[in-house]
């Protein structure tokens, strides 16, 4: 059976998670492979949480907020521009592929515009095949050093 | 150099111009951190020993200085600071955890020696009273060899040493910079209760991420680790990436507050 990748996005109630429900309600399709997670806002998407879904099976995680400048909350979304590509440095150094942390600005009215991300971004997990966390390794094994 | 600051810190004492000296004194057992208070006492001061003088006190998870000045909040003190030392000062007022109020930093640059000891990227205080700076930075060649390594690899390293890890908590317990009431690396939420070794690698990655634009980079983590775990390197790394994007460095500047905590010029609630 071939590698269906299973993605976790986090979206923002006030942009992002209407612009997928425009899609919904406009009827487009998208894969099927997408979990979605409502948060207030995209500066509620801890690392941590980013981490948890990695380790419960999320292939790879997606977190969508508001553009620039049109923070429901005014400046959630600047912190949260600032945090993920640290959480992306943090990953690389652990040796976990930063491509599977992605984050990506939709607005309310951009529902064609996240089915193409969604369908572009299941095709490039679907390249870099499942999440190296998930499933059961023996550390003990080989010890690399340094 | 000892004999030039062991001198500045009795002459400020008989002058009543500091009340108390922290620094590192030579003990039996061997160096440790003490409080001085008169010129005799002096005598035992050294500028060895590794451990940084700023620590987080337990179970009252407060700053050992933080402490002493609630006990005697009008003393004038003296801390005999190396680089790291200060940048533990400076972080944790920024944090709001002590006040450096009525607080003289005698800063203290290590050699090159001690520096390479300590893989230190800044081996020397902003408050620089003796001794010269090394004009060199010290390269860290463990880290250079972990950023060369494939991600597979890499990924196969952080498994086989973070399996070693026995969750005393002794890299928390150590950092100057873990003061948090509530630690998260305790909490059920992210660190299953009963794992061990504990789930890889959340435990470690909330640390690394709390720490993110903290971490001094004082290595008390990997020096209090009984198990060997270079826990330092990812800390380091993460420090650099903050210092890349951002142009902050943790405990370099005693007013720059973290980009991470604060609103920046430019972003949309900034005000002139």
């Amino acid at each position: 059976m071939s590698f269906e990748p299973r993605i976790v996005a986090f979206l923002c109630n006030w942009c992002s998670y209407t612009g997928a429900d425009l899609a919904g309600t406009a009827r487009m399709r998208y894969p099927p492979n997408v979990v979605i997670i409502r948060v207030m806002c995209s500066g509620r998407v801890s690392p941590l949480l980013v981490m948890s879904a990695l380790k419960q099976g999320a292939d790879a995680v997606l977190i969508c907020g508001c553009h620039i400048g049109d923070c429901h909350y005014t400046t959630g979304n600047w912190q949260t521009e600032k945090r993920i590509p640290l959480l992306r440095k943090a990953l690389e150094m652990l040796g976990i592929d930063p491509r599977r942390v992605r984050l990506e600005w939709v607005s309310a009215s951009e529902g064609a515009r996240f089915v193409e991300l969604i369908e572009e971004y299941v095709a490039e997990i679907r390249q870099l095949g499942p999440n190296p966390l998930t499933g059961a390794q023996d550390a003990r094994t080989s010890p690399p050093s340094l | 150099m000892l004999e030039q600051v062991r001198r500045h810190c009795k002459e400020a004492l008989d002058a009543k111009r500091l009340d108390l000296v922290y620094g590192v004194g030579n003990r039996k057992a061997g160096p440790a951190p003490r409080f001085f208070s008169t010129a005799e006492e002096l005598d035992e001061l050294v500028l060895a020993g590794k451990e940084p003088l700023v620590f987080t006190c337990r179970p009252s998870d407060r700053n050992v200085v933080d402490l002493v000045r609630e006990r005697s909040p009008t003393a004038k003190l003296g801390i005999v600071a190396r680089g790291c030392d200060e940048r533990a000062l400076f972080e944790l007022a920024k944090r709001f955890q002590l006040s450096l109020d009525g607080i003289e930093i005698i800063g203290v640059a290590c050699d090159q020696a001690q520096a390479e000891e300590c893989r230190c990227p800044r081996p020397y205080p902003k408050n620089l009273a003796f001794g010269t700076p090394l004009d060199k930075p010290v390269d860290d060649p463990v880290l250079e060899k972990l950023q060369r390594l494939p991600l597979e690899e890499r990924l196969a390293f952080w498994r086989y040493q973070l399996s070693k890890c026995v969750k005393c908590y002794g890299c928390r317990n150590a950092c100057p910079m873990c003061f948090c009431k509530e630690c998260q690396m305790e909490g059920e939420l992210f660190v299953p209760r009963g794992a061990q070794p504990p789930e890889f690698p959340t435990f470690h990655f909330v640390q690394l991420i709390h720490l993110a634009d903290r971490c001094i980079d004082c290595g008390e983590c990997e020096r209090a680790c009984p198990m060997d775990i270079p826990l330092r390197l990812l800390k380091k790394s993460l420090r650099s990436e903050v210092r890349e994007r951002f142009g902050y460095e943790a405990g370099v500047d005693p007013t720059t507050a973290s980009p991470l905590g604060s609103i920046e010029r430019g972003e949309p609630s900034h005000a002139e």
